[in-house]
């Protein structure tokens, strides 16, 4: 067991890499110059030059990578050229925000969308299977943006039952919190149920069709208890691994849901950034949401680990 | 029974989205009870004293700008806001020609290359320090040092001497005659005495400055809070406080508009113009003076056909600019085909540009030798209404044989492309809020560095001489006797840029809403030490 | 029937007109479970056939181009000479929007032919070769994943470009993991295989191996795949389009044509809710026939349903 975390963090480790390489390499690639776009068309080439250095863009490749690092080490994430203020602050201001909404769409959309998955397989072909099959494929069909759109016409415009916008921490006030995240979470977790729910039906009717499961129903036990006991926790393995790469799918989603009802979070940060071209900004943000993503999935692997002994054997 | 169940399912999804939109069309239309269904106009009257209710927050949606330093503001919405806080010098009046505004008076002598500065008496910061001589003299040498523009507007400025109380003297290394313009989109008068004590980077994150309102809280993206200033130097300011909140997307503040959540808004995207004209309880009034000049700008550069002086002016010929007003712009944008508007001095009756005409444009591109027409492209950024302004002006360039590719650039790429675009055309939002004077003055004369057509106009000597004679000028009349030559030989003679419209931006206020002078003269300026709440 | 008697027919001849009966009635059962599920997958794959026709044959359909603008009626509601009105610039939208699944179709297929075909090859060469190289390329899709999908297209269309072609390419680098994880996983599984072994002890190399015994296991999974990433093709487009990145106009790709018409929602729907719907079917359409595919070609479930 102990190998098997081992290497799995050594792998996470070694991906996290990759992903600085990335990271970096866009500020290389992307055509323009970071030290004229910071300071616009306007400034002197003094100061364009004075920025350039600063920014250590004047030196070898290797070595601004290595500088790089070497800040990331000593949590030094550098200065945003166009917040003017230390990128490490703004992550601290927004990460909170982004991750309460993130969790909230994921409290909200694996039950129910595992809920949702479990009665399609269970009640397979008839109305209620339809139907949910149904209105998550809608719901899969719909940009985000759209869904968006749709809310905040139907629910605050005309039925003025929700804000329009805005975010109010939790630690604030919960229950203004739920009243402005509802929209926005909405927006994330119908996707996100749609997927998952798709996912576990298909499982959960794997595992029914089994024949352990024939060899329960023949031995005389009840319905649900086979349905529960047996086809479920098998059929919620994979559903695990599903939820690992939710994660992704919240940062990513909560991109375009935090545009549209202005929170400010991590996504409008990087948005912003990559317009103007605010390299800092988006170099460690980049890296952090892969950290993040990374742990996600570390921590998945290794409970899949405890679940299932088969994945330690086998898995590379 | 399923499969009706499937059909209705779906009728009912398609028949919500379209509900939903088609009934926010019919709706805004009616006026909720309870309002006054005549709008009585607001922002602009004055009302007897009387009248006026004291108290009350005003919100206002409008972008938080990136820095809060004193001299490091360049956009122009972010000057506009700093009127709550910080105030200039001098602010530009309804023709676009500066006005004394903290100052009392601001008079140019040619002879001494100076400028004098007399100040007004009994403004105060809003830490209690006076605004004196003293203090305003360190702000304008403070941004001769670290403002963000100083490369563009104060390049011949020297040092500043405060000779008395309230007498500031700049003194100049050669003559800028368009320094008055220069101070009102510049120098924001900061307190000398907050730097004194506590430092550049503290100042810059707790602004203290002359204007009706003191910040009492910044949430970057989010919202900026502000209260009343109780010293105010113009008069006692009735509003407790504005509050500035940030809708990133602008149907989603226009929506906010409607519910009430926000007082006021100022956009200029036509669009939600012609939509907000509907609504019963707002008002809309237009900035008396454009926001940007949507400028088509040529490259030539040898090698393009651009460089032909017969190509540009066809291509103006069959640009018909009074349709994409009409439509683009739901006919709100200003006609004009300088960089200034018909009221401003600098305007040139008798520039009359090229008129639309599709014969005359093909004659002439014939003439050019280029009968069978070329292929293209046009640099922009990928505002939405730039972009159709690109595919309209593409589209009908088509009808005389010429074949353009339309090229948006995003964010903040765009900026290196203002220089020089490569090949064929640009579309620029010019910013009009620094004057005709001293945007020709800084664009078209032979210089190296950076500016609009840098490394795509080729300017002729003759213009490089008007040109200069601008900021050289002794006297008033002279410069602008000079701008509009500037603008007869660029328009006119050599048909180095068209401009499509002057766009400008329009405020739409709620009606209880009184004395809301925000962005009356230009998205400038913001005006609300008088504003009260009719509540 | 033939005058040829069973007893002349070699061994060989036998087994392959037993395939050929087989593979016949597998494919009678491939499509009577597949529109055999219902009104609602027929539709579907009627609607797919529309777009498709759409796409192909769009030009002839109607007498508009894309592109040709007349301003004066802009915004103009529908009437009998164009059906569903104009958009902002004065263009028919019904013209836009065939022209519109012509370029939804190019950039969903060609996306995803683009992630199946590098994404199965990168697949197989983790799966075969072993070590260092297998280690690096499964790596890097791990990577890939960790950054937001989003993210990572804006930072690749900022490099380079919004032509369709860019766009098609970038989405399909983004969908490459899932094939490349997949195949693996196959390769994988398929070492273990003892019909495998066997072939290996005979002496077929690995690319009959390959044609025989991977590729028709790995098909189903792949089909579905495949329509899948067209569908979240066509979404990603739109949302890149909806940030003001992505496919540059006037070309009239949906998810343009909905940041276009976002402007006038409130008080003129129609140029941002026609495109919308079409894109909404074309997802919805390409999600049910996946899941009819998927049911279809899984070999479990045939001979129950």
């Amino acid at each position: 067991m102990k190998t098997y975390i081992l290497k799995r963090i050594l792998i996470s480790l070694l991906i996290v890499f990759l992903v600085s390489l990335f990271s970096f390499s866009l500020l290389q690639i992307m055509p323009g110059d970071p030290a004229r776009l910071a300071l616009g068309y306007e400034a002197s080439e003094e100061d364009v030059q004075a920025l350039r250095e600063e920014m250590n863009l004047d030196k070898p490749i290797l070595t601004q990578y290595l500088l790089w690092l070497r800040n990331l080490f000593r949590g030094d994430l550098g200065r945003s050229v166009i917040y003017k203020r230390p990128v490490a602050d703004m992550i601290a201001e927004r990460l909170p925000r982004t991750v309460n909404i993130g969790v909230f769409a994921l409290l909200l959309g694996i039950p129910i969308g595992i809920l949702c998955g479990v009665v399609c397989a269970v009640k397979r072909g008839r109305l209620a299977d339809q139907g949910i099959t149904f209105f998550m494929t809608m719901i899969m069909g719909m940009p985000v943006f759209w869904l968006g759109i749709l809310g905040i016409l139907v629910f605050a415009v005309q039925l003025e039952l929700l804000p329009i916008q805005g975010y109010t921490p939790p630690t604030k006030d919960f229950g203004d919190f739920v009243y402005h995240a509802i929209l926005p979470v909405s927006c994330i977790f119908l996707g996100m149920s749609a997927g998952i729910c798709r996912q576990t039906r298909t499982n959960v009717l794997d595992s029914i069709n089994q024949d352990y499961i024939r060899t329960a129903r023949a031995n005389g036990l009840p319905e649900g208890s086979v349905v529960y006991k047996h086809a479920l926790k098998n059929a919620l393995i994979p559903v695990i691994t599903i939820i690992g790469m939710q994660v992704r799918v919240v940062i990513g989603g909560s991109l375009l849901v935090e545009q549209l009802f202005n929170i400010p979070g991590l996504g409008t940060l990087l948005t912003t950034a990559l317009n103007n071209r605010d390299y800092m900004i988006v170099q460690n943000c980049t890296l952090l949401i892969a950290l993040f993503t990374v742990a996600a999935n570390l921590a998945v692997d290794i409970a899949y680990g405890f679940i299932d002994p088969r994945i330690r054997m086998t898995r590379r | 029974m399923k499969k009706k169940l499937c059909v209705l399912l779906a009728c009912s999804m398609l028949l919500t989205l379209l509900a939903a939109c088609g009934e926010s069309g019919a709706g805004s239309s009616a006026p909720p009870a309870g309002s006054s269904t005549q709008p009585t106009q607001s922002g602009g009257v004055d009302t007897p004293n009387s009248e006026k209710k004291e108290g009350g927050r005003l919100t206002i949606s409008a972008a938080t700008p990136t820095t809060r330093a004193w001299y490091d503001i360049r956009g122009i919405m972010a000057i506009a806001m700093f009127g709550y806080i910080y105030e200039p010098l001098a602010r530009y009046g309804s023709d676009g020609s500066p006005e004394p505004f903290l100052a009392q008076s601001i008079t140019p002598d040619a002879d001494a290359l100076t400028w004098t500065i007399v100040l007004r008496d009994g403004i105060q910061f809003s830490d209690g320090s006076p605004c004196d001589a003293e203090a305003v003299a360190w702000n304008l040498d403070y941004y001769k040092e670290n403002g963000v523009l100083k490369d563009s507007f104060f390049k011949f400025y020297d040092h500043a001497e405060a000779t008395d109380g309230k007498t500031v003297v700049c003194h100049f290394t050669q003559w800028d005659s368009l320094f008055d313009y220069s101070l009102c989109r510049t120098v924001l008068i900061a307190s000398k005495k907050a730097f004194d004590e506590k430092g550049a980077e503290w100042l810059a994150q707790n602004p203290v400055g002359t204007g009706p309102f003191v910040e009492a809280e910044f949430n970057a993206d989010v919202s900026w809070i502000f209260d009343r200033n109780d010293n105010y130097w113009q008069g006692k300011v009735l509003l407790d406080g504005v509050d500035m909140v940030y809708y990133q997307q602008e149907l989603v503040a226009a929506q906010a508009l409607k519910t009430g959540d926000i007082d006021a808004m100022l956009t200029e995207t036509y669009s939600l113009v012609e939509q907000l004209s509907g609504y019963g309880d707002t008002t809309g009034k237009p900035a008396q003076l454009p926001s940007y000049y949507y400028t088509l700008c040529f490259n030539m550069k040898e090698g393009d056909p651009f460089a032909n002086e017969k190509v540009r002016k066809a291509v103006s010929h069959a640009i018909d600019v009074d349709a994409i007003v009409d439509t683009l712009t739901f006919g709100y944008a200003v006609k004009t085909n300088q960089w200034a508007p018909e009221s401003s001095p600098f305007y040139n009756k008798d520039t009359t540009g090229q008129a639309y005409d599709v014969e005359q444009a093909k004659q002439l591109l014939a003439e050019a030798g280029y009968a069978d027409g070329f292929d293209t492209m046009i640099t922009c950024s990928n505002a939405t209404t730039v972009v159709n302004v690109c595919q309209v002006i593409a589209e009908q360039l088509s009808a005389i044989g010429i074949n353009v590719q339309i090229r948006p650039i995003e964010g903040a790429a765009f900026v290196n492309y203002i220089g020089g675009w490569e090949s064929g055309m640009f579309l620029h939002q010019m910013g009009a809020e620094a004057g005709a004077a001293s945007q020709y003055a800084s664009t078209f004369y032979q210089y190296e560095g950076f500016g609009l057509g840098v490394n795509a106009f080729e300017i002729p000597d003759e213009l490089h001489q008007i040109t200069t004679a601008i900021t050289s000028a002794q006297t008033e009349e002279e410069r602008n006797a000079k701008t509009q030559e500037v603008a007869e030989k660029v328009v006119d003679e050599y048909c180095m840029i068209k401009v499509i419209f002057g766009s400008q931006a329009i405020t739409f206020v709620r009606n209880d809403v009184r004395d809301f002078h925000y962005a009356d003269v230009q998205n400038l300026r913001a005006d609300l030490w008088a504003c009260w709440l009719d509540r | 029937m033939s005058e040829i008697t069973e007893k002349e027919l070699t061994l060989d001849e036998m087994i392959a007109r037993q395939e050929k009966e087989r593979r016949r009635a597998s494919r009678r059962q491939f499509w009577r479970v597949f529109l055999g599920r219902g009104a609602l997958s027929k539709a579907c794959f009627a609607f797919l056939v529309l777009f498709a026709f759409a796409a192909v044959f769009g030009p002839l359909l109607t007498p508009y181009s894309p592109y040709e603008q007349s301003l004066a009626h802009a915004l103009e509601g529908p009437s009998a000479a164009h059906p569903l009105g104009m958009d902002g610039l004065g263009r028919d939208l019904l013209t836009r929007t065939i022209y519109g699944a012509r370029i939804s179709f190019c950039t969903g297929l060609l996306s995803s032919v683009i992630a199946l075909v590098a994404g199965s090859i990168l697949g197989l060469i983790a799966g075969y070769s072993g070590g260092f190289v297998s280690g690096l390329i499964m790596r890097s899709v791990d990577a890939q994943l960790s950054i937001p999908g989003l993210i990572l297209t804006m930072c690749l269309v900022a490099i380079f470009g919004g032509s369709i072609l860019s766009v098609s390419v970038i989405i399909g680098i983004s969908a490459l993991p899932g094939y490349v994880r997949m195949l693996y996983g196959q390769v994988l599984s398929l070492r273990e295989n003892d019909y495998v072994a066997a072939a290996e002890l005979i002496g077929q190399n690995k690319f009959e191996i390959m044609l025989k015994h991977l590729l028709p296991n790995a098909f189903p999974t792949l089909i579905v795949m495949f329509t899948g990433s067209v569908g979240s093709a066509v979404m990603i487009e739109s949302g890149l389009a909806y940030l003001g990145i992505g496919i540059t106009a006037p070309t009239p790709a949906w998810g343009t044509m909905i940041s276009e018409g976002y402007n006038y929602l409130m008080f003129k729907p129609l140029p941002a809710i026609v495109p919308g719907v079409a894109l909404m079917l074309l997802i919805i359409t390409l999600n049910i026939i996946g899941d009819g595919l998927r049911d279809a070609l899984d070999p479990r479930l045939r001979g129950k349903l």
